[in-house]
């Protein structure tokens, strides 16, 4: 598998040029994607006018490491000009009007961006099966999910249609379809990289992050999305330092003893159990550590989740863009519009936030709910203070079977126990393979402490030598 | 008024059933929270993000054109929505 510095050493060399490696790569999408749906949309006119650009960039001498890269960007990050359906049939002839800061900084740089990827309805699932247009499919089994939220960003990435993928991560929505699919995923911490131009569904869990082949790619993306940015007000003055590790000699790794409580799937804990063996005989110090609060997780997120979708979501009402149905007065029109418009995950979502935010209820879930936040980011603050990293999961489960969990939502969020107490923390960490290569198999994350995303690609490049 | 009303969000008969169904199922999850033992008397908050506000400054977007373009109604350049009062 080709990673971003080998191509940018062939552009260099003038061996392969960024045309060229677009022509191939639409024309493999083309054939080879009608059987996995990992695109929405290509969007051809836009790659061709970055690929040129690239090519001048690369006449010149000097370019960015970026710079002739092809790219997909999940479809709830606006890209200029280009439609943005966030899954839904409400945006489905929604064409944004300006670019997302991330988008701003790839084009600034002259990655090709080839299209749109697939998506649960406004990011909202495990499964990439709440698409109102199209189910993906697991790159290494067609009966399989791929995972979601960013499904087709994970399986247009293993599938290498693309280096990377911009996607975002709510709840886990890179880390897991990054694990089902075999790929690497990272989730940076909250203030790393700028929300602006990404449609918002829960603004204070919400993070645009990577999907690529390797943790180098990874940084390499990340250092060049990341910063601070005017247009989004939760951005932190943050300039990324590499950082390097030699061995895993001495370091502390801490693991999560709930990793082997019974809803965890047999072979996910024999698979993180051989993970930790291999981390200590390289000399990793290893311990368990247990979370109070992992028990409440995943109720704590889907309430702060679905209070803060139920009022971002609001905005789509059919009025200023997006479909409409006309009613007899603006309320009637309204309700009947998001009732037609939006799939049942997000109406069930709405529905649940409005429930949790209303009088009488507001304190017993939302403000219990904001506690429980609270103190989940103190053991993980604990945790990463004795400990240089921390490891769990990605999932308790192995990719299943394409509509077996769909009509159960409680057993579709038990999905996420492992991936929402990052998002609840703010903190950093990054989903890898257990094994390589071309199949299934269990994701193993390491996290880190806020701005530790340098230490983490560091030992992640390690650990990435032993699978 | 009902969660549907308040929500914003018509829904049939049926599928409101088994929205109600689902919406049981999981606010009954939801109540393990309720249970929780857990001390913490504080609202979460990153400690990282020191909530400045920037300067209350008008920019002007330049290309309205992509703006309007994306309403469902309008007549010339004004949005075209019914009576609200």
């Amino acid at each position: 598998m080709m990673k971003i510095k080998d191509l940018h050493f062939l552009f260099k060399k003038r061996e392969l040029s960024p045309l060229e490696l677009l022509q191939d790569l639409l024309e493999k999408i083309k054939k080879e994607d009608k059987e996995y749906h990992s695109f929405l949309f290509l969007t051809e006119e836009l790659a061709f006018s970055l690929a040129r650009s690239a090519e001048e960039e690369i006449l010149k001498g000097d370019f960015h490491p970026l710079c002739g890269v092809p790219l997909s960007v999940k479809d709830n990050i606006l890209i200029k000009g280009e439609k943005c359906t966030a899954g839904s049939k409400i945006l489905e002839n929604y064409i944004a009007s300006y670019d997302a800061t991330v988008i701003k900084k790839i084009k600034e740089k002259k990655g090709v961006i080839l299209g749109k990827t697939n998506l649960d309805e406004f990011a909202m699932g495990s499964s990439t099966e709440n698409s109102a247009f199209f189910v993906t499919k697991n790159p290494w089994d067609k009966t399989k999910v791929p995972g979601g939220s960013s499904g087709g960003s994970a399986t247009a990435v293993a599938k290498e249609f693309c280096f990377y993928s911009l996607a975002s991560d709510t709840g886990g929505s890179i880390r897991q379809p990054a694990s089902f699919c075999n790929v690497f995923g990272l989730k940076p911490t909250y203030g790393t990289v700028s929300r602006f131009g990404l449609i918002s569904m829960a603004s204070s869990l919400d993070q645009i992050g990577v999907i690529a082949n390797s943790v180098e790619d990874l940084e390499i993306v990340f250092e060049a999305i990341s910063g601070k940015d005017p247009l989004d007000q939760t951005t932190v003055d943050f300039s990324f330092k590499k950082e390097k590790i030699s061995s895993l000699k001495g370091l502390k790794f801490a693991f999560l003893k709930e990793a082997f409580e019974k809803e965890v799937d047999d072979e996910i804990k024999k698979n993180f159990n051989e993970f930790l063996e291999k981390i200590k005989k390289e000399g990793a110090k290893i311990k368990e550590v247990s979370f109070e609060s992992f028990r409440y997780a995943l109720a704590c997120y889907y309430i702060i989740m679905t209070a803060e979708a139920s009022a971002n979501l609001a905005r789509y009402d059919g009025e200023r863009f997006g479909k409409k149905i006309p009613g007899l007065d603006f309320f009637e029109e309204i309700s009947k519009t998001r009732g037609k418009y939006l799939g049942k995950e997000v109406k069930r979502r709405i529905i649940l936030g409005s429930f949790v935010l209303s009088k009488g209820y507001f304190e017993d879930y939302y403000l219990k709910a904001q506690k429980i936040r609270n103190f989940i980011r103190k053991e993980f603050e604990k945790t990463l203070q004795e400990f240089d990293f921390l490891l769990m999961p990605t999932s308790p489960i192995l990719p299943f079977k394409i509509g077996e969990r769909i009509n159960d939502p409680l057993l579709m969020y038990l999905c996420d126990i492992f991936t929402v107490p990052l998002n609840l923390s703010g903190f950093c960490g990054i989903s890898m393979p257990s094994s390589r290569g071309k199949k299934i198999s269990p994701g193993i994350q390491v996290i880190g402490g806020p701005f530790k995303e340098g230490k983490v690609f560091a030992v992640g490049k390690i650990l990435e030598t032993l699978i | 008024m009902d969660i549907f009303s308040l929500a914003k969000i018509e829904v049939e008969k049926k599928e409101r059933e088994n929205l109600k169904k689902d919406f049981q199922k999981i606010v009954k999850f939801f109540d393990l929270l309720k249970k929780a033992e857990i001390k913490e008397k504080e609202n979460f908050y990153l400690p990282w993000l020191k909530g400045e506000f920037r300067e209350d400054k008008i920019k002007e977007f330049q290309e309205k054109d992509l703006i309007l373009r994306n309403f469902p109604e309008k007549e010339e350049k004004y949005l075209k929505a019914k009576k609200v009062l």
